[in-house]
């Protein structure tokens, strides 16, 4: 069998993202790599394959020891990792360099609903409830009933509900 | 003897949208372009 073009393997790859068959995609991903290891968009689609199959400490160890993805801004990608090893504060840390955006602050209230901060990641689901239209509300409202419940059940002083 | 149980709060189902935020970059130039004339004619001709 011929070898498969670059174009060819993006096409692939394309489509298995959308049917979020990441599996399938990162040996095909690493295809292109194997033709140009600096290739900056299969880099970022490897980072993307490893972090749906949830593989956060490969991610960023290939994030930050990449010559060419380690200059890249990926702030939210980075915090992720960073999120999902539990290492929270260095999560922020790395947030304060994005640009504000929905998804920064998605990741955020995240960030502070494991840090028990539930007022905080309440405010911020409030403010994204409010503002957000996509396929998530209802994961969303949900999100924001835990940072409210566990704010009455394990804090002091509850956050109100108003 | 055991002290009696006692009902605790359980933990509220949290979810993790913001992986669901993390996609592909734009591929749109990378792929394989939609081919025309001859090429589409002979593949419509082969049925594929």
């Amino acid at each position: 069998m011929a070898d498969k073009t670059v174009e060819q393997l993006f096409t692939q790859i394309r489509k298995l993202g959308q049917d979020g068959l990441h599996h399938k995609a990162l040996p095909l991903v690493i295809e292109v790599l194997k033709k140009n290891p600096k290739d900056l968009d299969a880099l970022k689609c490897k980072i993307v394959c490893l972090l749906k199959l949830d593989k956060c400490k490969e991610a960023y160890h290939t994030m930050t020891t990449d010559k060419e993805l380690s200059k890249l801004p990926m702030w939210h990608e980075r915090a992720y990792c960073l999120y999902r090893q539990n290492k929270l504060e260095e999560a922020i840390t790395e947030l304060n360099n994005a640009e504000p955006s929905p998804k920064v602050d998605e990741l955020l209230a995240q960030i502070y609903y494991k840090l028990e901060n539930y007022e905080e990641a309440a405010s911020i689901y409030k403010t994204l409830v409010k503002n957000t239209m996509d396929s998530y509300t209802n994961e969303r409202e949900t999100n924001l009933a835990a940072a409210l419940a566990s704010s009455s059940a394990f804090k002091a002083k509850p956050v109100k509900w108003v | 003897l055991p002290p009696d149980f006692q009902p605790i709060p359980c933990k509220p189902t949290f979810f993790d949208i913001s992986l669901n935020h993390i996609e592909f970059p734009d591929l749109g130039e990378r792929v394989e372009k939609e081919s025309s004339g001859l090429s589409s004619f002979t593949k419509w001709i082969w049925g594929r």
